[in-house]
C-alpha cells in the first residue's frame, strides 16, 4: 500500500496557501490522518477522502488569503491577474474577429451549396461557435501562464483571473449584436473561467511535479 | 443607545466556528493541534469540516490574539513536517468566559428566569 499521499493533491493543495507554516500543518495533519485511514480503509477510499479534503479546503484558503492578505499583497495579486486579463480579453478580441471572417468563408462556401435558411442566423451561431472555442484555448494559456509567473499563492492569482470573466461578460452583453445566440452569453464566461482555472492547474501541477518534496526542516 | 463602548477596538469571537474552535483548544491543552482540534470541533458540531476550515479559523484566532502557536520538531508519521501546536491565551480565555455568560444571559431569557 503506498504509504504517501497523493503528491498532485499536496502540490494543488499548497498552491492556495502562501504562509509556509501553515502549509506545513496543514498537509503535515493530512498525512497523519492519511497514515490511519490508509491502516483501517481502502486504497481508493483513502484517495478519494484526501482528495475531497483539498477541494473542499480550496475556498475557504481563498477567502481566508483575501480576508489577511496586505494592501500590497493583494494589489501585486490583483494587478498580474489584471494584466492576464487583459492579454487574454485582447486575444478574445482578436479571436471574434477572426471568427468572423472564418464564418463569413465558411457560410460563404455552405450557402452555394444549401438550400433555404436564414444565412444572417447560420453566421452568427457559427461566429459565436468558433469565438468561444478560441476563447476558450486564450482562458487556458492565460491561466497556464499567471500560474507559471506567479511565485506565491499562484492558484489564488488564477481565481482571480476567473472571476473577472464573470463581470467582463455582463458589461460585453451591452455591446454585442442582438443576433449574437443566448447560449453564448452563458458559455463564455463559464468556459473562460474553466479553462483559466484548468490552464493554472496544469501548470501548478507540473511546476510542482518538477520540483522535489521537503519536510519541514527542509530536506528533500 | 445600547452600544457597549469597552467592546470597541478589542477582537471579538466572529462565529459559532471560531468560538467552537477556540473552546477545543482550552479543552484539548497539550494536544491541541490541526487534526485534534478538528475532530473536536467535527463531533462537537456533528458536520465534517475540512482541514482548509479548521486552519483559517485557528489563523484568524491567533491573528486576533485568542491562541498562540508554536512548530514540534518534524514527525515521521507526518512525512517530516512538524506539528502546530496551539495553545489559549488570557484573552481568549476572557473571551470563552463572556460568550458563556452571554449564552447563559439569552438561555435565562428564553425560559423566563429573572436575572
Amino acid at each position: 500500500m503506498n504509504a504517501k499521499p497523493p503528491r498532485l493533491a499536496e502540490i494543488i493543495l499548497t498552491s492556495f496557501i502562501t504562509d509556509k507554516r501553515m502549509a506545513d500543518s496543514v498537509l503535515g495533519d493530512l498525512a497523519e490522518e492519511w497514515q490511519e485511514r490508509t491502516s483501517r480503509r481502502g486504497r481508493v477510499a483513502v484517495r478519494i477522502w484526501y482528495w475531497r479534503q483539498c477541494v473542499r479546503s480550496a475556498p475557504y484558503l481563498v477567502v481566508e488569503w483575501w480576508r489577511s492578505a496586505s494592501a500590497g499583497e493583494i494589489a501585486r495579486k490583483v494587478s498580474s491577474s489584471l494584466v492576464v486579463f487583459g492579454l487574454v480579453g485582447l486575444a478574445c478580441l482578436y479571436a471574434h474577429l477572426a471568427s468572423i471572417a472564418m464564418a463569413d468563408f465558411i457560410i460563404g462556401m455552405l450557402s452555394a451549396s444549401s438550400e433555404g435558411g436564414d444565412p444572417l442566423v447560420k453566421n452568427w451561431d457559427w461566429i459565436a461557435r468558433l469565438a468561444v472555442v478560441q476563447s476558450t484555448g486564450w482562458g487556458l494559456l492565460g491561466g497556464f501562464g499567471l500560474a507559471l509567473v506567479v511565485r506565491n499563492a499562484r492558484m489564488v492569482g488564477v481565481v482571480l483571473l476567473a472571476s473577472l470573466w464573470f463581470p467582463a461578460t455582463a458589461m460585453l452583453m451591452a455591446v454585442l449584436p442582438a443576433q449574437w445566440p443566448a447560449w453564448a452569453l452563458i458559455a463564455f464566461p463559464v468556459l473562460l473561467a474553466g479553462a483559466s482555472i484548468v490552464g493554472g492547474l496544469a501548470a501548478t501541477s507540473l511546476r510542482g511535479l518538477f520540483s522535489k518534496r521537503y519536510d519541514s526542516a527542509g530536506n528533500p | 443607545m445600547f452600544y457597549s463602548v469597552e467592546y470597541m477596538g478589542r477582537p471579538t469571537l466572529g462565529d459559532k466556528l471560531e468560538l467552537i474552535a477556540l473552546s477545543s483548544v482550552a479543552n484539548l491543552q497539550t494536544q491541541a493541534y490541526g487534526s485534534e482540534i478538528r475532530r473536536h470541533v467535527n463531533s462537537l458540531r456533528g458536520y465534517d469540516y475540512s482541514v482548509g476550515a479548521i486552519y483559517t479559523t485557528l489563523s484568524r484566532l491567533e491573528k486576533k490574539g485568542f491562541v498562540v502557536s508554536e512548530m514540534t520538531e518534524p514527525l515521521p508519521v507526518r512525512g517530516g513536517r512538524s506539528r502546530r501546536l496551539f495553545r489559549i491565551t488570557g484573552l481568549g480565555e476572557e473571551s470563552l468566559r463572556e460568550a458563556q455568560a452571554l449564552a447563559q444571559r439569552v438561555w435565562n431569557i428564553g425560559l423566563g428566569v429573572p436575572s
